[in-house]
């Protein structure tokens, strides 16, 4: 299992020096929910100081493109084309359509965060020639490992961080400060904002970007506690950074490193994550509606 | 100018058959598996079967929505749904997972649509559903118009936009608050709807939200004023959401996107505060025009939960007419008495007013008011009606 890691100019040449597997360098313009992105005629750079430290280099462009979009997204692999990268996370299929058309299919690992939900999904993905998907968030340790026992091409999950779980293309932060005539309504970009529901505790983290609203868990995912149970199933482990401090990701790699050296790591320090749906199966069939 | 499809909801048979007797030239419904809304949902194969015989008698389409994204462990059967489906004639499925896309295409020629909840909004993804034997893409309801118009150029199949009822106020498909504060799997029809509950907003321990509650939800589509331009841009399918509508809102606004979509393909002016008043009688949510024109803000927004209540009271479905007396058979479904005015709401005639005397029951015993739902009730009325004609109160306003 590879241990995969975003990285943002603070803190690539720490990762860099660590034995971790790889590195994403999230497109800018093309890629959301990254604590940094970067200009694709700076990438090359960065793919070359990865590959020196014989790390691999993951692009992420894993933002929804609407249609004015389409033109800036073939202007972006063109600058890309001839950059040896490894692999490319991607949600949207034009991306896969664009990446097509420069021969760069295998290199693409699927991430849509919820679409790939069985054995099915890994499937078709494999009949379309790509390098790996991102399993849905949703899915059990249990679900996991049927994916993982029929599946003929790379299992990636999304094994630390804050996991997103609603994306809104509508500005909500700025319409409600708007709604409330509150004089700081147009100053709410990537701002750190929480919202917290009126007959629960939960502090969910929330910001809005040029691509949105986007809504976190309250707590960040943690899998210290299942990682030799995953460490077979998964191909790669990503550790999603956004949110935390550059000494926080340097604890989270060095644990994960331990656990990959078959090391013990002191899961105490995780107290404040939580699990995520490993253990929590979400019901199927039972009606929409309110539920409270 | 090309007429398009007008695609409707149906909830149950009895609501099909009303969205296809007002007008809609196909209805979507949910089966028992592999459907979101399966509250909604209660066709069997047998209630599907009949569904298909109806509508086709009428030379009228039925898909069938099986848009969850299945777990490995609900895939069971999947294939022999699928099949059932085709053997019993229904038109197309509309797919969200790849993985039920792609046993349709391997097992079955069923007509694939893909679902909103792919959230489709470029023409370069449309292209790819296209090789792989996709006949249709319903688009994300954040498509614009200055969208459609270049993604109807660019795009190789059939477009389906949404034109009116309830909003997901994420992309489509990307949202798990259920899952997440619920334990209900929004992606496999257990949606709490959690967008639309009351939040504190804070920013850096200031409550900003303390004269009114933050809140995601938005208001219902409603495209009354965009028909025309929609029907400029080509798009192929205009859909109404809403399988947990109520029949007399399915027939309300069936009729009137119907007659405002037959108006403007026939180059007739059309009276669109007519129609906006029309369309006011089903209204239960306020209703915004979404990303017709572009980026949302405040007037899209439903900010303290405000509902809005319909101009219109449905009070009883016809089930027969007697000529001889001029008397409706009719079936109860909300209050009302003699002397109040009652409109008749047909798909073949103008809306109608009377007064109500002269009612029975069944038995013959005559009655002051009609107060038990599903009471038959048998009412003079001053012109002939059909079965699925409607009777409708006029609210106070």
């Amino acid at each position: 299992m590879k241990l995969i890691v975003s990285a943002t100019t603070d803190t690539l040449d720490m990762l860099l020096d660590k034995a971790i597997d790889g590195v994403i360098f999230p497109v800018r313009g093309h890629a959301m929910r990254y604590g940094e992105t970067f200009e694709a005629n700076q990438i090359e750079g960065y793919v070359k100081r990865a590959h020196a430290k014989g790390k691999k280099a993951y692009l992420s462009m894993n933002a929804i493109h609407h249609e004015p979009e389409l033109a800036s997204l073939e202007s972006t692999f063109e600058s890309l084309s001839g950059i040896p990268f490894d692999a490319l996370y991607f949600a949207d299929l034009a991306v896969y359509e664009v990446a097509g058309d420069y021969g760069l299919v295998h290199k693409l690992i699927y991430y849509p965060e919820t679409y790939v939900t069985s054995t099915l999904d890994m499937r078709f993905w494999e009949e379309q020639s790509v390098k790996s998907a991102v399993l849905s968030r949703e899915m059990t340790l249990e679900d996991i490992k049927v994916i993982s026992q029929e599946s003929q091409i790379g299992v990636s999950i999304i094994g630390h961080g804050y996991l997103n779980m609603f994306h809104s293309k509508r500005r909500l932060i700025k319409t409600f400060l708007n709604h409330v005539k509150r004089h700081d309504a147009q100053d709410t970009f990537n701002k750190p904002y929480t919202i917290i529901e009126e007959i629960r505790e939960e502090e969910y983290p929330i910001y809005q970007d040029a691509f949105g609203t986007h809504i976190f868990r309250e707590k960040p995912l943690s899998s210290v506690h299942v990682f030799d149970t995953l460490s077979p199933l998964v191909s790669d482990f990503i550790i999603d950074t956004q949110f935390f401090t550059p000494a926080r990701i340097e604890t989270i790699v060095d644990d994960y490193i331990r656990l990959q050296n078959g090391e013990p790591v002191d899961e105490t320090k995780y107290d404040d994550h939580d699990d995520g749906f490993y253990f929590k199966k979400t019901v199927y069939r039972q009606g929409g509606g309110e539920a409270r | 100018m090309k007429k398009p499809e007008l695609l409707a909801p149906a909830g149950d048979l009895e609501k099909l058959k009303i969205a296809l007797t007002y007008g809609a030239d196909a209805v979507f419904l949910g089966g028992k598996r592999f459907s979101l809304r399966s509250r909604a949902s209660n066709f069997d194969l047998d209630d599907i079967e009949d569904a298909v015989d109806f509508a086709h008698a009428l030379d009228k389409k039925v898909y069938v929505t099986t848009n969850i994204f299945p777990h490995s462990e609900d895939l069971e059967g999947l294939k022999d749904y699928l099949k059932a489906l085709e053997r019993i004639r229904v038109d197309a499925i509309i797919c969200a997972s790849p993985a039920i896309i792609d046993v349709a295409r391997k097992h079955t020629d069923l007509e694939i649509h893909v679902s909103t909840q792919q959230s489709i909004t470029n023409s370069k993804a449309v292209k790819f559903w296209a090789k792989r034997g996709v006949k249709r893409i319903v688009l994300a309801r954040e498509v614009t118009l200055d969208e459609l118009k270049s993604l109807k150029t660019n795009s190789p199949l059939d477009l389906e936009v949404f034109i009116h009822g309830g909003m997901c106020v994420s992309y489509s498909g990307k949202c798990t608050l259920s899952n997440t504060m619920t334990d209900r799997d929004a992606n496999r029809g257990g949606c709490a709807h959690s967008c639309r509950w009351n939040y504190d907003l804070i920013e850096k321990g200031e409550r900003l939200s303390e004269q009114t509650p933050f809140s995601m939800a938005s208001k219902d589509l409603q495209s009354i004023r965009y028909i025309s331009k929609l029907l400029d841009l080509g798009a192929d399918s205009l859909k109404i959401e809403g399988r947990m509508k109520s029949a007399h809102y399915i027939a309300t606004v069936v009729k009137t996107y119907r007659k405002l979509i037959d108006e403007i393909t026939s180059d007739i002016k059309v009276d669109i505060p007519k129609y906006l008043l029309e369309i006011k009688k089903a209204e239960n949510r306020l209703s915004s025009k979404g990303f017709m024109e572009g980026m949302t803000g405040v007037e899209e927004q439903l900010y303290a939960l405000r509902s809005e209540q319909p101009t219109q009271e449905f009070i009883g479905m016809v089930l027969d007419y007697d000529p001889s007396t001029h008397t409706a058979l009719i079936e109860q479904r909300n209050h009302f008495k003699t002397g109040e005015a009652v409109e008749i709401f047909s798909p073949r005639f103008e809306p109608t007013t009377f007064i109500a005397k002269d009612m029975h029951d069944e038995n013959g015993e005559e009655l002051d008011v009609a107060r038990h739902p599903k009471q038959r009730i048998r009412l003079p009325v001053p012109m002939p009606v059909e079965k699925y004609d409607m009777l409708r109160k006029v609210r106070d306003k």
